[in-house]
């Protein structure tokens, strides 16, 4: 069920963060949020997620770099970063890592909830 | 010697006369010793003449002897009477002599045939010849004397004396001029027997009155021709009107407060003269115009200020003080002046007071002007800056403004559940509140940037402006992956006295500078390192401490130029406006690379 998703959300940004994990917490979701990429890789969090959602510039590890750490542990989980200043080059390497979709700030929280409703519906129906 | 051998023949009487009369022999010898020996000779000559006296006729008395005795003693007293007197009147001869060889001026005494008799020391120095190389030379001859008066023979012949002026060589052949006196001099019949004369050089006393002329003319030539105004007053009155009113203390801002004292005190000032210069500052034709005026209707308002601070220096004992005023011309142009005034030399009463005039209104429109092109300047190097930084600022203000709409719809959804969440609903509210006060202050502090208003001192916590430039720049920062660790002092640090707009651009400026300086470097470590010391004299420090590339040798100086840049689309503008900003703020900036990687910029400010 959808309402069960465990969504992760790694932003730097303590309002966005919170804002966007408040929206997902309303639809039903249970949400765990993440102040740096480091914080996500070491906790329990990851091996039971069934998205992730990564801001791209943060202190520390980019969202880039929890990419490909998330691809070698968890090849088929769900990422999508978001940016607020998307390079060509940025875009390009996201892609090459698999990324699910590589978004621009300001990011509409229905539009996420869709992506993500795609994605796990997809995936329940594939299953 | 003499007396004894005169008592042994008095005592032998076989000479029929009166042999105590030759005591007036001793007597006279004894007289050039002194006036006790005078004396006591003369009691002695009394005394040996009695006991002679005695002893040869008192058993037989004759009346010969007896007269002989009287005519003795009588001879003996005459004697030493006559010889007191001549000692004294010798004394006093003695001191005139002495006199007319001290005085400075020259004595000459000359014979009926122009001979020189006498010669003072005076003379000696005066025309140059020893005494022993004038006397006995005819005076014509040895001094060539020249006077223009045809009647000086005439004069001493009928009142016995004259004075004027002569001309006479010296020695070396040099011309004197002398004040001269001539007294003829005669014989106890009353015949001329020479002249005896005193002169006195007129040349040094000529020469220093020329001397003093020529000062003074100097003096006059410099005060008419000074390319600025002067005038010299009298402000005898002036310290009295201010000394008396005032109460002991501070005179200073007693007199700022009391006009009513001060503009008397400026009224009562008069001008003796004045210069050209000093007229056309005025806007008079002549300077004669301002003799005899009081300035007091051409100060303005701020003329007490400048006043009281002239007089309390004054009455303080300062002999020269200066002060910026404004004045108003007879034609009614208002300049700036500096006023420096000048108690003349022994002008403790105030009377002779040098008032220099310098127009400072150009100077002043031009500082003026060059402050404003530099708060222009300092403007558009800040709107550069905020340009630069256009993508930082957007996403500091996007950042809330997305946080708001997550919020928003999320508590819409929250509303919309079967069982609606109200308390996450407040949440929400509360978070869409405070969200949109951050977005509000990033905007504000843009726009304090951006706006363009005159540089206002005030007191400044850097701290706080620290923490405000890098809340602007920490998204920057962020982009370029560059860690900023600002060592906030746990202390507060004394604030200091600038414009806080002009400030901020400054470390706004170095810590993007700092920034970018690590884009092109190499290095692992990407630290900005921003930290704050107060300096011994009490001045705080802020210090930017980069790991990039440092700056090229020597350049540590020419950095602050105008269009100095490393980076290959700068303007080279941003240091030199933080250098203007720094020194106008009476602080310093300076640069120097790290032991380490990269580079330190910093700047004090006095507390």
């Amino acid at each position: 069920m959808i309402t069960q998703a465990r969504v992760c959300i790694v932003d730097d940004d303590d309002e966005v963060r919170e804002s966007i994990a408040s929206f997902f917490d309303s639809v039903g979701m249970s949400v765990a949020t993440f102040r740096a990429a480091e914080d996500l890789l070491a906790s329990q969090w990851l091996p039971m997620a069934d998205f992730i959602v990564s801001d791209l510039h943060m202190r520390g590890m980019s969202g880039l770099g929890l990419l490909h750490e998330v691809r070698t542990r968890r090849p088929d989980l769900p990422v999508v970063l978001m940016t607020a200043f998307g390079t060509a080059e940025a875009r390009a390497q996201a892609t090459q890592l698999g990324v699910h979709a590589f978004l621009c700030k300001p990011v509409d929280p229905e539009n996420l909830l869709v992506l993500i409703r795609t994605v796990l519906t997809g995936d329940t129906a594939s299953r | 010697m003499l007396a004894i051998c005169i008592l042994a023949l008095d005592l032998r009487q076989s000479l029929d006369g009166a042999v105590a009369v030759l005591y007036i022999a001793v007597v006279l010898v004894v007289a050039p010793l002194g006036g006790r020996y005078v004396i006591a000779s003369g009691i002695t000559a009394g005394v040996l003449t009695t006991a002679a006296f005695l002893t040869g006729h008192l058993s037989h008395p004759t009346n010969g002897a007896y007269s002989r005795f009287v005519v003795s003693l009588v001879a003996i007293g005459i004697t030493t009477l006559l010889s007191l007197r001549d000692r004294s009147s010798r004394t006093t001869l003695g001191e005139q002599a002495r006199i007319l060889e001290l005085s400075h001026d020259t004595v000459i005494i000359r014979s009926n045939e122009d001979v020189i008799l006498y010669w003072n020391e005076g003379a000696e120095l005066l025309y140059g010849w020893a005494r022993h190389e004038a006397l006995g030379k005819k005076s014509s001859e040895l001094l060539r004397c020249e006077y223009d008066d045809p009647d000086v023979d005439e004069c001493l012949r009928t009142d016995g004396h004259w004075s004027g002026e002569v001309v006479r060589n010296r020695r070396d052949g040099t011309r004197l001029v002398l004040a001269s006196r001539w007294l003829l001099r005669r014989d106890p019949e009353g015949r001329p027997v020479g002249i005896i004369e005193s002169s006195s050089d007129l040349t040094a006393r000529l020469r220093s009155d020329t001397e003093r002329l020529a000062s003074e003319r100097r003096y006059r030539a410099i005060f008419d021709s000074a390319g600025f105004a002067m005038w010299e007053s009298d402000w005898s009155q002036t310290v009295g009107a201010v000394l008396h009113a005032a109460p002991p203390g501070d005179l200073r801002p007693w007199l700022a407060s009391h006009p009513e004292i001060v503009g008397p005190a400026i009224q009562a000032g008069v001008i003796r003269h004045a210069n050209q210069a000093a007229a056309d500052l005025f806007g008079v034709r002549h300077r004669e115009e301002l003799a005899g005026a009081n300035l007091c209707g051409r100060y303005l308002e701020s003329g007490v200020g400048a006043f009281s601070t002239i007089l309390a220096a004054l009455a303080d004992g300062e002999t020269s003080v200066e002060a910026e005023t404004r004045l108003k011309t007879f034609h009614g142009r208002v300049a700036d002046i500096v006023l420096r005034v000048t108690l003349l030399p022994e002008s403790r009463d105030w009377s002779h007071v040098l008032v220099m005039a310098f127009d400072v209104t150009e100077r002043n429109h031009a500082r003026a002007r060059f402050e404003q092109a530099s708060a222009e300047l300092a403007h558009a190097g800040r709107v550069s800056m905020l340009g630069q930084l256009a993508a930082s600022i957007a996403h500091e203000v996007n950042q809330p403004l997305t946080a708001i709409i997550n919020y928003a719809k999320s508590a819409s959804r929250w509303v919309d559940r079967d069982e609606p969440r109200l308390d996450e609903v407040e949440k929400c509210l509360a978070s869409i509140v405070s969200n949109g006060t951050r977005a509000a202050e990033v905007i504000g502090r843009v726009r304090s940037l951006a706006r363009k208003a005159e540089p206002q001192a005030e007191d400044v916590d850097l701290l706080d402006l620290i923490d405000g430039a890098l809340s602007i720049t920490r998204r920057e920062a962020a982009a370029q992956a560059v860690q900023i660790v600002w060592n906030r002092p746990v202390a507060p640090v004394p604030k200091v006295r600038a414009d806080r707009v002009q400030i901020q651009q400054v470390l706004v400026n170095l810590i993007i500078n700092g920034i970018q300086a690590m884009v092109s470097s190499t290095g692992s470590t990407r630290e900005l390192c921003v930290y704050v010391k107060v300096l011994p004299a009490g001045d705080v420090a802020v210090h930017v401490r980069d790991c990039g590339t440092g700056f090229p040798d020597g350049q540590g100086t020419t950095i602050f130029e105008p269009f100095f840049t490393t980076k290959s689309d700068g303007m080279g503008m941003g240091l030199s406006i933080c250098r203007t900003i720094i020194e106008a703020g009476g602080g310093t900036i300076w640069a120097q690379n790290n032991e380490g990687a990269g580079a330190t910029v910093a700047f004090s400010l006095p507390a």
